[in-house]
């Protein structure tokens, strides 16, 4: 009998998939059941929901369709299902939030089993989809939707617009918190990146008048939510591009008692998982050349740094806060300067760091001791350097 | 006098033998690393059972006309990854190349077997190549695929990878 395209072993396949285009792989899938199994799962690998939204149709179309219900000729073998398809899916864009709804919606009605976000789900969606389809709290394995995800990316033009607009109506904001909600329980990646353009600093100022984009210093709804859609993800690293979380990524969180996949006593108060291991923070590009100046003559990024280590070191206590203790913390787009040291006054210490510094007000006898710690801790977990030298995103791709 | 050209045999799945220049042989990963474990053992036949004599013929051909090129390195996979991703085939192989499908896919595997990375590349274009601005229909006509998907069922396919088209 002829060797077929199809009889190639799977490595000689994966050489030939290399070289077609997304566009010839989506003719060639539609040819045959048995080239629809051995080629479509290669068209998920990399996914984004939704592309854009003049694209009639998204990711998950198909999931509540029931594949059984076409006709099969005798003697074939069914084709992958949709939710087969999204189970190979292992690195997801998700961009555009035109559809916070129906993206909601088709997340909670056919893939979260467990009823968690939608209680009341309708008897009469059909029964297969909310027993086949089993999304386990952790990362599950075989072919559940999203089963194999090591990759997410929320992009700027899904985050920016929900940023812009956190005071928009209740009614939409509930919209958004519920969209994130069924993101995170579906969605359990190793690998997160989140994307906010630094335009969107036009419109919110700083409290020192700087044009950076400074999240830190937003405390709405929005940095709730994404903060407690993190904590519901067992990641290894975390990127932020444009803005960095962490002071509330490592303070408690009000929701944070609602997940149970945090499964410490100390993990409650963050929403840090124990796994982390790497922050990558791509920090907005430095305005120094048309430095705005704010406190102390120093320049937006200059400040953001020192806002940025300052939650870091835990300054208060002078001490590396416990979450982030074990992690590698790499600002891109920052040098950091050199000489930590303290400065005893008459009005009390100070903790500096080059051209940075943070006053304290009464002196303690174990400081010393708190500064040799933490000169380890940044020479051994801390990174800061020029975007030039710094790796793409993991996520994105992007820097 | 003209220095004596090393020559090694080939023993194909249809037990046919070969006597082939090393230099040509060793374009092959595979013959070569066993001609170095076997050493000097001057008459003896390597065997290649996954390999019939006409493939073998064909690939000889290949083989010789590219002997004088450098070897890849052996971990030239990443390096070489962007030469590989062009669809583009030159000249001689494009034609060289020119072959029926059967004939097409068993050299791909042989190449795979015989661990000969640039014909492997070439076999894979070639695939590559016949697939690109094709539809489904055309496909099928190609690589003489029956379609055994109803009209529904196509159609819900379609819809069902919609998102991926630009």
């Amino acid at each position: 009998m002829s060797t077929r395209l199809t009889d190639l072993p799977n490595d000689l396949i994966l050489c030939i998939l290399d070289l077609l285009a997304t566009e010839d792989l989506v003719q060639l899938v539609r040819c045959s059941r048995l080239v629809h199994r051995v080629f479509a799962p290669a068209l998920y690998k990399k996914a984004t929901l939704p592309r854009s939204s003049r694209t009639s149709q998204d990711l998950l179309y198909g999931l509540d369709l029931d594949p059984h219900t076409c006709p099969v000729k005798a003697g074939t073998r069914g084709r992958l299902t949709k939710a087969e398809l999204l189970g190979v899916i292992r690195d997801l864009k998700v961009e555009a939030t035109e559809y916070p709804l129906k993206i909601a919606e088709a997340l909670e009605n056919h893939l979260l089993t467990d009823n968690a976000l939608n209680p009341s789900m309708d008897s009469s969606f059909p029964p297969t989809y909310r027993s086949a389809i089993p999304i386990s709290p952790g990362r599950s394995t075989g072919t559940s939707p999203f089963s194999s995800l090591t990759t997410l990316s929320l992009g700027a033009s899904f985050l920016n617009p929900i940023y812009g607009n956190y005071d928009r109506p209740i009614e939409l904001d509930l919209d958004i918190q519920r969209m994130f909600r069924a993101l995170g329980q579906a969605l359990k990646p190793v690998h997160l990146c989140l994307y906010l353009s630094s335009h969107m600093s036009i419109s919110h100022e700083n409290l020192y008048g700087e044009t950076f984009v400074d999240v830190n210093l937003q405390p709405d709804r929005f940095l709730g939510v994404l903060i407690d859609f993190i904590a519901q993800m067992p990641l290894k690293t975390l990127t932020t591009h444009g803005f960095f979380l962490y002071p509330y990524l490592i303070s408690t969180h009000s929701n944070s008692t609602s997940h149970s996949n945090l499964d410490s006593e100390s993990e409650l108060k963050t929403a840090v998982h124990s796994s982390l291991k790497k922050v990558r923070a791509f920090l907005p590009a430095c305005q120094c050349r048309k430095a705005q100046r704010g406190r102390r003559g120093l320049c937006s990024c200059r400040h953001n740094l020192e806002i940025i280590l300052s939650t870091l070191f835990d300054t208060q206590i002078l001490q590396v806060h416990d979450a982030i203790k074990n992690c590698t913390v790499e600002l891109v787009g920052s040098v950091l300067p050199t000489g930590l040291g303290l400065h005893l006054d008459r009005e009390g210490v100070t903790l500096t760091l080059g051209d940075l510094s943070w006053r304290r007000r009464a002196w303690r006898k174990d400081d010393e001791g708190y500064v040799v710690m933490l000169s380890k801790w940044m020479k051994e977990n801390l990174v800061g350097h020029a975007i030039e030298e710094a790796d793409s995103c993991i996520c994105c791709h992007k820097k | 006098m003209a220095e004596k050209k090393q020559t090694v045999i080939l023993q194909t799945s249809d037990d046919e033998q070969f006597t082939v220049e090393k230099v040509v042989a060793e374009r092959s990963a595979m013959i070569k690393s066993m001609m170095e474990d076997l050493g000097d053992q001057e008459g003896q036949a390597i065997p290649l059972p996954n390999v019939s004599s006409s493939v073998l013929t064909k690939i000889l051909e290949y083989c010789d006309h590219h002997k004088t090129e450098p070897l890849p390195a052996p971990d030239a996979n990443d390096a070489d990854d962007s030469r590989r991703k062009t669809s583009e085939i030159g000249e001689w192989d494009s034609r060289w190349i020119q072959v029926d499908q059967e004939m097409l896919f068993e050299i791909i595997l042989a190449a795979n077997y015989l661990d000969i990375k640039p014909l492997l590349d070439v076999g894979c274009k070639t695939v590559a190549n016949m697939i690109k601005g094709k539809t489904p229909e055309e496909i099928r006509k190609l690589f003489n695929i029956t379609n055994d998907f109803t009209p529904e069922e196509e159609e819900q396919i379609r819809k069902e990878n919609e998102w991926a088209e630009e």
